[in-house]
């Protein structure tokens, strides 16, 4: 199909580069420069989706981001993207675009049922109806979620990439029009750092839309000259296809440029900006608003001022034959583009009681008839406008049926204060342009222009000149009096604004539909329901009626809305006031915002040193926090549990390996380390000889168990400091905090050396031999390095650390080394020269050891909710010192009898599992929310009694040793509960024998 | 995203940094003192939330790992200052 609705000539098009495209499979042609909406209405495609409730066809609207109608699906499967707006979708080679919301197809949509069916589909009427039984919700929640669709997102990984970067700028200028040209062109004269971003593929704003002349050219090449001088100043940056879309703290503008060309590999599809500017200057023009009358949504019904583009910027006719319906002067100037672009414009329907008689002049010269204090009352048509019903203003219904094809509304301009008011500032109502301007400022911002409400070219570049030139200055730049800027001259029809509010025509018919938002299928008689109903808030009556939600946020229906709340309410607008207005101002796509943050890329991963060993050996890796730690080394055929129990088995019986490099380590040193441990932990610390370890337990300020760790005495006021893995960091900042801000008199450096050591333990009745043979003479002998001893020396050449400590309730000895010879010492410590043979062993047998002895793991046992006295280790309480948390446990809550206590358990037939996580009950059935005493907080199949054992928290504690309990797992679908026996909870060698040998 | 001026970095983006606490619930008390059970849970649970500047303690954590005390409007989001702790800061 040709473009018949396409002028020869005119337009910021080209011609030369022809683009195919498909819209619903249909292949099209438009060219360089269009965007879809306008390539589409070339083509005579006027029909372009549903609407969201009463499937309504629905065509191109607006030629901006404040589209409501023409929303479509761009491209197809994982490349997918819904809801984007045709009117800002430039045209490329093989575009690929779909309507949305309509089913089986545009043209024959079965939906539109609900149209017929509308007096039943009031506002609320999902609220009101699908109340009851509420078991079904979740059905009609399906149903009402595919009906009311808002396009579909793709199921599959987004194949695009994106990035985010930081900028710093001294002026931001937001919008290239007239006034953000001039602006930035006046800031960057000073030798600011200048950035100007705009939505637009180029710069000019409405300049593109207009023909004026601006020193002698085309106001778009003026606005093309300005953007390319900017270009080539060095403190300039300039970024088209740049929406500033959110306004943040502390003059944070978050800005999403899309990348032409983004779908190859080596670009971005869309780079998210976060720029902080010292001085912000918002150029980001005005919105037109419709006009309030019965059908009008049908395509064909346009903004005047898109009308306007589209012939003007496009030179493409938006029909064949016109009416323009309008409220102010810029209603004329569509007028005479769309009639000097080949359009019939039928009549001019203007609702004001008199009109200045140069419009008038206008108009008679082009043969176009004028009716003061008229306007359009109905629409009929099928897919298309057919034909519009005018009449005076207060004749109900209007009095004689007009053929047209296209019908361009005005219904005044709202300025673009977004970006303003969400910096915090409040937008002001002005009766003169009767629309909210912007108020005082919040941030270091200024709005000017046509988003001030300053409609006036000469007017707005004058502004935009003293708003440059003063936003350089506050940013700390020499602006001279004297200055060679100079405004250009501009000749061409303007006209003052002239608007008189009409805010709706009389509705003709009692159910007839006047759409005060076309997105969201909102009419007068939903406000005016909403209103009946008490919803006179305006957020109120936004969350009822959907008035302003969507894609569009309302951008062209929240004046009208208010302005109709408003009357109702016998109040002026101010009185109602407007919505929170929140970022984004267009929508953006979910990918930008995560940037390069996806995948295996959210995170940093950690690996220890000997982590080429672990992979020689075949290990399954598990993540511990940011770590990436052997959970075991499965040997062939064997399964993780048979693989798991074998390690742990070796620990007991002869001798294991483990990496326990991703303890967190923090070296202390001063002469009041001693008393500073002291403060820390509940026991005392600096009484402990040099040469030994202590076990340590530490607190929040709550009583809670915070952390539980090692410190060994390394001399009179060094000490070395471990601490959970998956904690570390915490701790550090626990230690830190009270360092420099609670007790800034205690002299002592600390100094976190997680990565500078490489730790591991050799654990087992055999690890002594292994040890010795790689060690000075008699070293680590029982009476030399007993346990809690430690030791500086050397292991197999490597300088070492050994510390006799036991996590596994066997001989055990904690080696650390330099992080760069940790492989080393793995390798020299796992291949002995007398083939005993050492087993590694993984995060999983070392926690089948630690639940068979009883202690407690940081985030099962300590779960941030427990106390020292709760898990059986209330005797480590120092009563002889104060330390961090002692008074809270004096708490009563934390003293009382029903607590949760530690506990071990038992199967009562040796052949059950425990399940971890699961429900401890008193009885075998549970009776119901809030029987339950406790609950398995670790479990384990253990190797020294062949029969699954737990940790578990209980009301009563120890009171119950000896009881049976019943465990219940509903949530992982297990009906029947399991019996087991409570009893204490150590497993094996309470007495610690075996680690004390 | 809001931005504060570290003493010893100059100004950063506040993702640097961490919130601690705010600065009523600031114990400078070490030991030995006689210690008032009420007073004490009191700091810690009971400080006053209201609306308007507050001091709190941060640290930039993704910095120098330093410690300040912010006074910051937690309506506004307005930083008064952003000093470093000094030595006896007791709330």
């Amino acid at each position: 199909m040709s473009q018949k609705f396409r002028n020869l000539t005119g337009g910021n098009i080209s011609r030369e580069s022809p683009l195919d495209f498909r819209f619903n499979g249909t292949l099209y042609q438009g060219y360089q420069g269009d965007t879809l909406a306008s390539a589409l209405l070339a083509n005579g495609v006027r029909l372009v989706g549903r609407s969201f409730k009463y499937h309504r066809p629905r065509g191109v609207f607006s030629a901006g981001p404040e589209e409501p109608s023409a929303l479509v699906q761009l491209g197809s499967g994982p490349l997918a993207e819904p809801n984007t707006r045709a009117t800002q979708v430039e045209l490329s080679a093989n575009l690929e675009a779909f309507s949305q919301n309509c089913w089986p197809g545009v043209n024959l949509d079965l939906l539109s049922i609900n149209n017929v069916f509308s007096a039943v589909l009031p506002a609320g009427f999902y609220y009101k109806t699908f109340m009851a039984p509420r078991r079904l919700w979740p059905w009609y929640e399906k149903m009402i979620r595919k009906a009311a669709g808002m396009g579909t997102a793709p199921d599959q990984a987004d194949p695009d990439h994106y990035l985010c970067s930081y900028a710093h700028c001294d002026v931001l200028v937001v919008g290239a029009g007239p006034s953000g040209l001039m602006s930035a062109l006046a800031a960057a004269r000073t030798g600011a750092s200048v950035m100007l971003v705009d939505e637009n593929p180029a710069a000019g704003g409405w300049l593109q839309r207009e023909r004026l002349s601006m020193d002698g050219m085309p106001g778009a090449n003026w606005a093309e000259s300005i953007w390319q001088e900017l270009t080539d100043l060095p403190n300039v940056t300039v970024r088209a296809r740049a929406t500033a879309f959110g306004y943040y703290d502390h003059n944070m503008v978050a800005i999403l440029e899309r990348v032409p060309g983004g779908n190859d590999k080596d670009l971005p599809s869309q780079r998210l900006w976060r720029v902080r500017a010292k001085r912000v200057v918002l150029a980001t023009g005005a919105i037109e608003r419709p006009l309030i009358f019965a059908n009008n949504d049908r395509p064909g019904v346009m903004l005047a001022g898109a009308a306007r583009a589209y012939a003007n910027q496009y030179a493409v006719r938006a029909g064949s034959r016109a009416v323009v319906a309008t409220n102010n002067n810029s209603g004329y100037l569509t007028a005479v583009d769309l009639a000097d672009s080949g359009i019939a414009v039928a009549a001019v329907m203007d609702s004001r009681s008199s009109v200045d008689h140069t419009l008038l002049g206008m108009m008679e010269e082009r043969g176009i008839p004028v009716d003061i204090g008229h306007t359009v009352h109905d629409t009929r048509g099928g897919k298309t406008l057919g034909a519009v019903r005018s009449g005076a203003t207060d004749v109900i219904g209007g009095s004689q049926w007009m053929d047209c094809d296209l019908l361009a509304v005005s219904g005044g301009w709202s300025p673009a204060v977004h970006l303003h008011a969400q910096t915090g500032a409040r937008p002001v109502y002005s009766t003169e342009i009767e629309a909210f301007i912007p108020g005082p400022s919040k941030q270091a911002e200024q709005t000017i222009g046509a988003a001030r409400g300053n409609y006036d070219l000469e007017g707005c570049l004058n502004e935009g000149l003293r708003a440059g030139r003063q936003a350089a200055r506050l940013a700390g730049f020499d602006t001279p009096d004297e200055d060679s800027l100079s405004l250009p001259e501009t000749n061409g029809e303007t006209l003052p604004y002239g608007q008189e509010a009409f805010w709706q025509a009389p509705r003709p018919g009692k159910r007839s539909k006047q759409f005060v938002d076309i997105q969201d299928d909102v009419t007068t008689l939903d406000i005016e329901l909403a209103h009946r109903e008490g919803y006179v808030s305006v957020e109120h009556l936004k969350r009822y009626t959907t008035l302003g939600m969507g894609t569009d946020q309302g951008k062209t229906s929240n004046i009208n809305g208010m302005a109709l709340l408003a009357r109702l309410r016998q109040e002026p607008i101010p009185h109602v006031g407007t919505t929170t207005f929140r970022p984004p101002y267009t929508p953006i796509t979910l990918g930008a915002l995560a940037g390069g943050e996806t995948g295996a890329s959210v995170k940093p991963r950690r690996y220890t040193p000997m982590h080429a060993q672990h992979q020689a050996l075949d290990a399954v890796f598990a993540p511990l926090g940011l770590w990436m730690r052997p959970q075991g080394y499965p040997r062939r055929g064997e399964t993780m549990h048979q693989c798991v129990q074998r390690e742990a088995r070796a620990v007991r019986s002869a001798v294991g390996l483990t990496d326990v490099s991703t303890l967190g380590k923090i070296s202390l040193r001063g002469p009041d380390a001693g008393e500073f441990l002291n403060r820390i932990y509940v026991n005392q610390f600096s009484s402990l000889p040099t040469g030994r370890a202590r076990y340590g337990l530490m607190l929040r300020e709550d009583g809670m168990i915070l952390d539980d760790g090692t410190v060994t005495r390394l001399s009179e006021d060094a000490y070395f400091m471990t601490c959970t893995s998956g904690n570390a960091s915490g701790v550090l900042q626990h230690l830190e905090y009270h360092l420099e801000v609670a007790w800034p008199e205690l002299e002592v450096d600390l100094c976190e050396v997680t990565e500078q050591w490489a730790a591991v333990a050799l654990a087992g009745p055999l690890s002594r031999g292994v040890l010795q043979r790689l060690c000075p003479e008699g070293t680590v002998d029982a009476v030399r390095l007993p346990a809690m001893g430690a030791v500086d020396t050397t292991v197999a050449g490597i300088p070492a650390r050994i510390i006799r400590i036991s996590f596994s309730g066997e001989l055990a000895f904690e080696i650390y080394v330099p992080s760069s010879r940790g492989g080393e010492l793995w390798d020299a410590l796992l291949v002995t020269r007398d083939n005993t043979e050492v087993t590694p062993y993984g995060m999983d047998a070392l926690e089948v050891l630690r639940i068979e002895k009883g202690f407690i793991g940081m985030g099962t046992e300590a779960d941030g909710r427990t106390t020292a006295e709760d898990l059986g280790l209330g005797r480590m309480l120092s009563k002889k010192k104060w330390f961090v948390g002692q008074l809270a446990l004096q708490r009563p809550g934390l003293n009382h009898a029903n607590r949760l206590k530690l506990v071990g358990l038992t199967p009562v037939s040796p052949g059950d599992e425990l399940p971890e996580g699961a429900q401890v009950l008193a009885q075998a059935v549970a009776t119901g929310p809030g029987c339950s005493i406790g609950h398995v907080s670790s479990a384990a199949h253990s190797v020294v009694l062949g029969t699954a054992i737990a940790l578990a928290l209980v009301k009563g504690g120890s009171l119950r040793s000896g009881d049976t309990v019943y465990l219940a797992d509903p949530a992982r679908g297990a009906n029947e509960t399991i019996a087991a026996r409570v009893t204490y909870p150590c497993f094996y060698d309470p007495e610690g024998a075996r680690q004390h040998d | 995203m809001q931005l504060f001026n570290c003493p010893w970095c100059g100004p950063r983006a506040h993702i640097e940094f961490t919130y601690i606490r705010d600065h009523q619930s600031v114990s400078t008390r070490g030991n030995g003192d006689d210690p008032d059970v009420q007073q004490e849970l009191d700091r810690i649970y009971l400080r006053s939330n209201h609306l308007g500047p507050h001091q709190e303690i941060w640290q930039h954590s993704a910095g120098c790992r330093g410690w300040l005390r912010i006074t910051r409007n937690n309506l506004t989001h307005e930083v008064e200052d952003c000093l470093p702790c000094q030595h006896g800061d007791a709330p």
